[in-house]
């Protein structure tokens, strides 16, 4: 019997950033530089564990944007040419590098890693990393969840609550359709709970989601374990919340281990250290200047001159990293399990995306974590929330707080002066939408069109990533300009339907841009 | 003789032209979009400059030809609604935004902030204060007193006179709580884990990351 329980739970989510119209677009490539960095790296680690029958157990969201780029062919062929050019690249940075004894090792290695990538993504999942994730769910061995539909960010929805519903009625839909299961959880984008949404999830048998430490510790009635178990809220679905120790730990980059001056630094990047004439074929066609995926300098401090990356000394600190993260676990269980009268649960959520792109060896120390648990002494046990909605399945009952785990916790990010706008807009188009649904229950197959496309584009604008651009600072232009665009495409289907002036063309223009969830049913929104 | 030569050397340096062209033209754009040109002297022991660039959000020009399609119409202004909707930013800030027909051609254009006892068995109901708007603002942002309350607003005139006259209402909305609950359960007396809990840092999400790492500035 162990002291305690660890639950790893990784989100993984992207926007919707495929384009049809051309393949150059900036924002694509979050897409490409994820898939090389974060979820290769992620699912190469879970088919080595399992060769060394390691056990392990984690839970990951997989958003349903993220899925229907995963299973994309035109997403998939995109990342092949994206591979492809950037092993090119590597090629010409061995022979560029071949009397430079300390960057040549690297040059190799960036070889080597893009070249298992594609070799991965192609020969051992025939293109389809969703295939990945769902060998190891089949094998138990990983809880996959959902999210909103397009992660919208539900706290800030219309009274109605509509659009909730048609995010959750959606995204489990879609999740069903990639995985061939329905999802039994759900991570509310960016942790965001309004209180009585737990109802909705409830009707889609979902049995738990996830707040941020303060989200149950300020839940209507205290906590009886405060942020080391669940609480089931008055719809009885269980609200878990995360440890704020292991999350520090993590998501910091100044005191967390991220930031170790031995890790790869993110911030050189061949595509912009290298001469223009050496590196334009690599970059964007216009000549904008974009991360390669290739970095040979390591943290080193807070200076200018870098340090060339050592990977072995880099190795040795994800280890020392692991070591040290368990230890601090089994510190901490040590003494909850003193004070507490049922064993604790430590949740620990983290952006995927964190883990091989932001910190290049997040993957290392992911694999070495779970070898290391699984090693022994077995204090800690790695577990779902299923698992412990198994083991322990009376909670108390409380409303959870509103909250999200955005800066100051509640809605700061999403709603301020850069990003208030869309709300209005937003809000009408729900209105809007749940009239056009309510009007045409039985629509012929064109106006069926016209609407399922007008809920798409109402989806695709409710997305929070705009909102979280918008705050940030940075490619605000596209977040801007993909709202609007939205919420246009919506305005003027509503006026056709409304004015029975279908464009068919424009109709299937639309469908064809903007194609996401095949089989969307408008009366999601009803 | 000669001039197949001239002709060879003419036809050879048009080609060569032909080539560099697609260079060039890339050349001279990254002179006009980017920062000054970085780390020429490709070859020599120095492979990277020294000073690494200031990360710099790339928020490229969308008029650049391969951009034109992502067009987008520009959203209305007003959808012609009588409407007032009040939203919640925080535990203790609000956001109220509105679309009216009213026109304020006389008066000032006010709202009008109240609040509600949320657990009271009759919601007894009082006035806090009123914002004076400007003419033309169609959302506000405010603070209120308290977290884990209700308020409502309206949106009205107020006469040369003083006279306030409502004509839009928002719905109610609650803030979320700002500390622990002092409702215990007899059946879940807490335990003693307070006291560890005490610093709660807030935002540990992506968000904090591009705050930490703008600060820090590698």
């Amino acid at each position: 019997m162990p002291k305690g329980y660890l639950a790893i739970v990784l989100h993984a989510h992207l926007p919707y950033v495929k384009h049809t119209e051309h393949e150059h677009f900036l924002e694509e490539r979050w897409f490409y530089e994820a898939v090389t960095d974060c979820y290769i790296p992620l699912i190469d680690m879970m088919d080595r564990l399992t060769e060394d029958r390691v056990p392990f157990r984690f839970t990951m969201s997989l958003t349903p944007p993220l899925l229907t780029m995963l299973g994309d062919f035109l997403m998939q062929e995109r990342w092949l040419k994206h591979i492809n050019h950037l092993i090119d690249l590597a090629e010409k940075e061995v022979v560029r590098l071949k009397n430079q004894p300390s960057f040549l090792p690297l040059a190799l290695m960036y070889r080597k890693k893009f070249q298992e990538a594609r070799h991965i993504f192609q020969d051992r999942y025939q293109n389809n990393l969703i295939n990945g994730f769902k060998k190891h769910m089949e094998a138990g061995n990983l809880e996959i969840i959902t999210s909103g539909a397009t992660h919208a960010y539900f706290p800030l929805a219309e009274k109605s609550r509509k659009s909730v519903y048609a995010q959750v009625a959606t995204a489990v839909d879609t999740h069903y359709r990639y995985l061939g299961r329905y999802p039994q959880g759900i991570w509310l984008p960016e942790c965001g709970y309004f209180p009585g949404d737990d109802r909705i999830l409830r009707n889609f048998g979902l049995k738990y989601f996830f707040v941020d430490t303060h989200g149950l510790l300020y839940a209507s009635r205290r906590p009886k374990y405060a942020c080391f178990a669940p609480i089931y809220c008055p719809s009885g679905v269980a609200a878990f919340a995360r440890d704020p120790e292991s999350s520090k730990q993590v998501w910091s980059m100044t005191e967390g281990y991220p930031g170790d001056y031995n890790y790869r630094e993110y911030y050189r990047d061949i595509g912009y250290d290298l001469d223009f004439g050496y590196i334009w074929p690599y970059i964007h066609p216009e000549g904008i200047r974009v991360n390669t995926g290739i970095k040979y300098y390591r943290i080193t401090g807070k200076t200018d001159k870098k340090e060339v990356y050592c990977p072995d000394k880099a190795a040795a600190k994800a280890y020392e990293h692991a070591l040290n993260f368990k230890f601090n676990r089994e510190k901490q269980i040590e003494y909850l399990s003193q004070v507490m009268d049922r064993t604790p649960l430590i949740v620990s959520p983290y952006d995927a995306e964190l883990f091989g792109h932001w910190w290049f060896e997040g993957p290392q120390f992911l694999e070495n974590l779970f070898r290391s648990i699984a090693a022994g002494p077995h204090i800690i046990e790695l577990i779902t929330p299923l698992d412990y909605l198994a083991a322990y399945p009376v909670n108390q009952r409380a409303e959870p707080c509103m909250s999200s785990w955005g800066d100051q916790g509640y809605h700061d990010v999403w709603l301020d002066q850069s990003n208030a706008w869309v709300y209005p807009h937003l809000h009408k188009a729900v209105e809007r939408m749940s009239e056009l649904a309510a009007r045409f229950p039985e629509p012929c197959p064109n106006t069926r069109r016209v609407l399922n496309q007008a809920a798409r584009e109402l989806l695709l604008a409710q997305s929070s990533d705009w909102a979280f651009i918008m705050k940030t600072g940075s490619m605000v232009s596209y977040a801007v300009r993909r709202t609007k665009n939205h919420l246009h495409n919506f305005n003027i289907l509503y006026e056709q339907i409304m004015h029975n002036n279908i464009d068919l063309e424009e109709l299937y223009k639309l469908e064809c841009q903007h194609d996401i969830f095949p089989n969307i049913n408008y009366r999601v929104f009803q | 003789m000669l001039i197949i030569t001239y002709f060879l050397i003419f036809v050879l340096l048009i080609s060569l032209m032909i080539i560099l062209v697609p260079y060039f033209k890339a050349f001279l754009r990254e002179n006009k979009q980017l920062k000054p040109g970085i780390g020429r002297e490709e070859f020599s022991a120095e492979f990277f400059p020294d000073k690494p660039k200031k990360e710099t959000p790339i928020d490229y020009n969308w008029k650049a030809h391969l951009n034109k399609e992502l067009d987008f119409g520009e959203l209305p202004q007003t959808y012609g609604d009588n409407r007032l909707v009040l939203m919640v930013k925080n535990s203790h800030n609000l956001y109220a935004y509105w679309d009216t027909t009213t026109r304020w051609d006389r008066g000032t254009p006010v709202l009008r902030v109240y609040e509600l006892n949320p657990s009271g068995e009759e919601k007894d109901i009082s006035f806090l204060f009123d914002i004076d708007l400007e003419k033309n603002a169609d959302n506000w942002f405010f603070p209120v007193p308290k977290d884990n309350w209700m308020y409502y607003v309206e949106l009205g005139r107020r006469e040369p006179d003083g006279k306030f006259i409502p004509l839009l209402r928002s719905n109610p909305v609650t803030t979320p709580r700002a500390s622990l609950s002092p409702a215990i359960d007899e059946n879940w007396i807490p335990c003693d884990l307070y006291g560890r809990l005490n610093n709660i840092s807030y935002g540990l999400s992506s968000g904090y990351m591009h705050k930490e790492r703008e600060r820090t500035d590698h």
